[in-house]
């Protein structure tokens, strides 16, 4: 019943973004979000496209998978852009009862679609080409100097990776207590909000309790292997910069340098 | 009630496109009071046959029939089908969630929109069958040992009063008297209810299901590939072993004796009837002395 959900999935195909190292597709993701929100200028988003469709190409994901990402947010899309579009001062363009379409709306609501469904594309194709196991090492690797200043990096990345790896556990535990309880004929679809919650009873109580369960056997499971993490623990797949990774930064530069000058475009035209 | 599979297939697609063929060209039907087996290896397809037998899970192909009407018809009443096809999931203890013992039970009368005293009295009848003592009643459900909550879970739905009960797997993760205790309660009720209650008993455990039932399903890959009276399965002996099940200890005990040259008759697959032809083996050749 919930297993459409595609949020932070990993799609397992082969391919030159997969292998990337985390950390440079963190880096990327970071770059390119703070890149499509420092961009003023319409011509500085052609070296994002760019970067964008190449990037989509050498996943091996179909566009059409990403693409499902993007409806959870197109509610959130529509209303950004309607506010955008009528409530910008500037020259009007249209306008029909109280509602008016201003040059300098029309100018931001496109800038701001572009920039959503950019940065939904940009991430998600980082979570799709990278197991969770991987972008929590990266993150890690990438905290790490942290620790000097006493952040418990090492003990956030495992709270992380626990967390992301149990997702589909609960999310299959809900499926399956919701089953059971429908079967005892139980409702979770009509009624008002209140009436609604109240039925949410029956299944939120046995899955806390599932949760805490599991919770416990971990901790127990972890304590018997001899887990006490901290300093001096190595991994078993370390993480090394290969000359892929070289590449992929030098690209990255290349990116900047593209963004600067055509950000200037006018000083050479 | 008699409930009837058409030509049942059921695909199970995931996210990522990739779609398996999770149940296919399933045809059987259920008649009253019937105390049914059915066993295959894991990813078989067992549990979700039994979801489709409740509506749970609508079948991609085929027809369910619930007395002749189809369940998926336009103006079937689902919900009231699932009363009447009781449906105990693996590990039904993970499902209780309300304060006391009794709460629990009554969830299921209640939402059948029985009043309190009758679904109390319900209630208190179920737990009453699965051995569940009167003083639990009024204790939190989640302070019961682990058989004891799932003999709670199971009296959740016997106190809908269904006439076709299906227990997954009901005695996983039990000890060995746990498991005997379960079995033993599951055969009694089905003789009380005489005729008027079918059983679906899930399990992998040859030994359990030998014992007790009439009938025997076998599932293989999404497949129904035996469907008989236990004796003609078990005598499938390298059939089942190719699916990774396994007959009873006593048949392959008996078949080596007749593979000694000892002339028993190796249709036996509970330890009774076992006893019952070594006995007769030992008699004769006694008598011929």
């Amino acid at each position: 019943m919930i297993r459409d959900i595609t949020i932070g999935q990993y799609y397992p195909v082969k391919s030159v973004i997969h292998e990337l190292d985390p950390r440079v597709k963190i880096i990327g993701t970071l770059l390119f979000a703070v890149s499509l929100f420092l961009l003023k200028n319409a011509w500085s988003f052609l070296p994002a496209a760019i970067l964008l469709v190449c990037c989509i190409r050498l996943s091996h994901i179909p566009v059409r998978f990403i693409a499902r990402g993007m409806k959870p947010i197109v509610l959130l899309l529509l209303i950004t852009a309607a506010f955008n579009l009528f409530l910008t001062p500037g020259n009007i363009l249209v306008q029909f009862w109280i509602f008016k379409i201003t040059e300098e709306g029309l100018r931001v609501t496109i800038l701001t679609v572009v920039r959503l469904c950019f940065l939904v594309f940009g991430t998600s194709l980082m979570t799709f080409t990278t197991t969770p196991n991987r972008l929590t090492d990266g993150i890690e690797s990438l905290l790490s100097p942290l620790q000097r200043f006493h952040v418990p990096v090492q003990e956030l990345a495992l709270v992380m990776s626990i967390a992301l790896r149990f997702i589909p556990i609960l999310l299959e535990e809900t499926d399956k207590i919701m089953k059971a309880q429908i079967a005892r004929g139980a409702d979770f679809e009509s009624g008002n909000l209140l009436r609604r919650m109240k039925n949410m009873i029956p299944l939120l109580v046995p899955l806390f309790v599932s949760a805490f369960r599991r919770a416990d056997d971990l901790a127990m499971a972890m304590e018997a292997r001899g887990y006490h993490g901290g300093a001096g623990r190595t991994k078993m797949k370390p993480l090394r910069y290969s000359r892929r990774d070289a590449e992929a930064f030098a690209i990255l530069a290349l990116y900047v340098v593209s963004l600067v000058l055509s950000h200037n475009i006018h000083n050479f035209i | 009630m008699e409930l009837e599979l058409e030509h049942i297939g059921y695909r199970y697609g995931d996210a990522l496109a990739s779609e398996m063929q999770a149940l296919s060209d399933i045809s059987l039907k259920i008649t009253g009071g019937e105390f049914i087996g059915v066993i295959g290896h894991t990813g078989s397809g067992k549990s979700t046959l039994m979801q489709i037998m409740n509506a749970l899970e609508r079948p991609g192909e085929g027809r369910v029939l619930a007395d002749g009407e189809d369940v998926w018809g336009e103006h079937y009443d689902r919900r009231s089908l699932r009363s009447r096809v009781g449906l105990v999931f693996q590990y039904p203890e993970h499902q209780l969630f309300e304060t006391t013992v009794i709460g629990d039970v009554m969830f299921g009368p209640l939402n059948q929109g029985l009043s309190e005293k009758e679904a109390r009295a319900r209630a208190e009848h179920a737990l009453a069958l699965t051995g569940i003592d009167e003083k639990w009643y009024e204790q939190s459900p989640f302070e019961l040992s682990g058989g004891q909550k799932r003999r709670t879970a199971i009296a959740g739905v016997l106190a809908m009063e269904p006439e076709i009960l299906i227990l997954d797997e009901p005695t996983a993760g039990l000890d060995p008297a746990g498991r005997g205790e379960i079995l033993r309660q599951i055969s009694s009720l089905h003789r009380e209810y005489a005729g008027r209650l079918s059983i679906l008993l899930v399990s992998h455990s040859m030994e359990d299901v030998a014992q007790y039932v009439g009938r025997i399903l076998v599932m293989d890959h999404g497949r129904l590939v035996l469907d008989d009276i236990p004796q003609r399965v078990f005598a499938h002996v390298e059939e089942l072993e190719s699916m990774g099940l396994a007959a009873p200890a006593v048949t392959y005990l008996l078949r080596d004796l007749r593979a000694a040259g000892i002339e028993v008759d190796d249709q036996a697959y509970t330890v009774e009837q076992a006893m019952q032809a070594i006995l007769d083996v030992w008699r004769k050749r006694s008598g011929d002395d």
